[in-house]
């Protein structure tokens, strides 16, 4: 909808639909107040924001940086708008043993885009004969993200890395581009609230242990005041020893 | 229409070519492209009789060198003459083993002027699970390599699995099939023994030649020598051999495709290919000192007149005993 009002605005130029149509086919009843929204352009905006594509499958992300680690973390729910479908929905990919690769976002483009990364990384190992340096992996996300500029993957990636046991962590839109960050990135349709908890939580050189545990106090508060995001979720912390693992319980809701 | 062309070839040299054209022109045949004969018609300088002789005798000859005619004989000779190139290149080898693979290959070149910039020479890793050895023109593999590993990776982004073992050979020499009828470039110089894991068939192992045609195998070997090391691999192969035994058959095999008596550890390769505790394939370059400690007891495989000895005399230096 969003996108279709901008096409005819003049702003943008036209998407092709996404398939998405039947997300508004099913509001019978809600039919005259939409009519009623799409006569007033403020109350469209309103109500459109809701709807957006990157927050249709719902979800939470968050990387933090420690003392020579950084840690990844992410919700397990996937939905279609309020209904919960799975909770055990995959976001966060280790594509080498010093790279992770985490996606909020649309949950297709979650799967596709990690596979065409997973794809690139593969050719790179065997035709340069080595690993990717986690800072060229991150690099490789902004330009494969550019390269779909004009119909592109609705996520928002977080590359997290150690590179020479210096940690690496960086953020992206979804058309690209980077940033680079010393301290913490949030994530997903939890973001806003993420933003608030993390930046209340984050101390620097933080070692894996305490770096572990404040991102699983971080993502599940987050999560907790997120209607879109939850269901459990999975705390990575990449070491120079290697990848440690944890699952969390939470609130079932 | 061959006769009628002698005859405007000898009076007007370029009326020959006209003659296609007008046909084209007239609208009674649609234009063929040039295959590539004009050069047939430039050297007929001499009588009509004598010169329409000697060019058939010539023109049959010349079959040879179009890849995609057959010859008088009906043979593909660009194809027979590529095989023959192969079998004059540095031997590749491989052997099935109970719960693996093994690759060998002797390198091309040791120098000690060369710059080691990869990690094998020879073999190749194709996609985590396939690897193989290339035996032939070493650009040409080169291309077919990258070809196969970009079409290993398609078909993982798509499956989301690793691709089949025989999948990506046939693939392969489809590709290496193309350049044998279209293209009217030359054949890919290359050959390969592939060996790999899938879940469907296992272990696998397979040789392609720049023909296409591919085949598998339990052992084989391609390259200088390899009717050598194949009869040996006949008789001394058996199924369901430890990785020990494959090794030693291995190193064999290759020691009788070598020039030298003494085959030193710097001119082999060998890839050990296995499955880890996960039913993950990992595989394992040997090292030097590995293949030292394997090819001492080669020494007496180096040539088929020693196949029949108990023991050969080093001219003095020492004799060494078989173990049999």
């Amino acid at each position: 909808f969003f996108f279709f009002f901008q096409a005819e605005d003049g702003i943008r130029d036209a998407q092709e639909s996404r398939g998405l149509g039947d997300v508004y086919k099913r509001q019978g009843i809600n039919a005259e107040y939409m009519g009623r929204i799409n006569q007033n352009k403020i109350l469209k905006e309103q109500y459109i924001r809701k709807m957006s594509i990157d927050t249709y499958n719902g979800g939470a992300i968050i990387g933090m940086i420690g003392k020579n680690c950084v840690a990844l973390a992410c919700d397990r729910r996937l939905g279609v708008q309020f209904q919960t479908i799975a909770t055990n929905f995959q976001k966060v990919f280790q594509m080498q043993d010093d790279i992770l690769l985490g996606l909020s976002g649309l949950g297709t483009d979650i799967q596709t885009f990690s596979a065409v990364m997973e794809y690139e990384l593969n050719l790179y190992n065997l035709k340069e004969n080595r690993k990717m340096k986690p800072n060229t992996f991150a690099n490789l996300v902004s330009t494969t993200l550019y390269s779909k500029r004009f119909s592109p993957y609705f996520v928002s990636p977080i590359v997290a890395g150690l590179e020479k046991g210096q940690p690496v962590l960086t953020t992206y839109d979804s058309i690209g581009c980077l940033t680079k960050t010393e301290e913490f990135v949030v994530g997903g349709t939890a973001a806003e609230t993420l933003y608030g908890i993390a930046e209340a939580f984050y101390r620097p050189n933080l070692n894996p242990d305490e770096l572990g545990e404040i991102v699983a106090q971080i993502l599940v508060s987050g999560c907790d005041r997120d209607i879109l995001s939850g269901w459990g979720g999975v705390v990575y912390v990449l070491t120079e020893d290697g990848l440690s693992t944890k699952i969390l319980k939470t609130k079932q809701t | 229409i061959m006769y009628r062309v002698q005859d405007t070839v000898i009076n007007k040299k370029l009326s020959d070519f006209q003659f296609f054209f007008f046909q084209a022109e007239d609208g009674i045949r649609d234009a063929q492209e040039s295959r590539g004969l004009g050069d047939v018609y430039k050297r007929q300088t001499q009588s009509t009789w004598g010169l329409y002789k000697s060019e058939y005798i010539k023109m049959s000859r010349r079959f040879d060198s179009k890849v995609n005619s057959f010859s008088a004989e009906g043979k593909l000779l660009q194809v027979e003459y590529a095989v023959e190139a192969i079998n004059k290149s540095r031997p590749g080898i491989g052997a099935l083993i109970k719960d693996g693979a093994i690759l060998g290959a002797v390198k091309d070149v040791v120098s000690a002027l060369l710059e080691r910039t990869r990690q094998s020479e020879k073999i190749y890793c194709l996609d985590k699970n396939i690897y193989c050895v290339v035996s032939g023109v070493s650009a040409d593999g080169n291309y077919l390599i990258d070809y196969a590993r970009g079409l290993a990776q398609d078909y993982r982004f798509q499956m989301r699995e690793y691709i089949n073992v025989e999948k990506l050979v046939v693939d392969i020499c489809d590709q290496k099939q193309y350049y044998t009828q279209f293209g009217g470039s030359r054949l890919f110089g290359a050959a390969f023994i592939y060996a790999g894991y899938d879940t469907t068939h296992g272990f696998q192992l397979y040789n392609s030649d720049p023909s296409g045609n591919y085949a598998g195998w339990k052992a084989t070997a391609i390259g200088t020598n390899s009717i050598a090391a194949n009869s040996f691999l006949k008789d001394e192969y058996q199924e369901d051999i430890n990785l020990d035994q494959g090794l030693d058959l291995v190193v064999k095999s290759l020691s009788k495709t070598l020039d030298t008596s003494s085959p030193s550890a710097d001119k082999i390769e060998l890839l050990v290919l296995q499955l880890d505790e996960n039913k993950q394939v990992k595989a394992r370059f040997l090292n030097e000192k590995e293949i030292t400690e394997l090819l001492k007891s080669c020494l007496l495989y180096t040539s088929d007149a020693a196949d029949d000895l108990l023991c050969v005399d080093l001219g003095g230096r020492r004799i060494i005993k078989k173990k049999k």
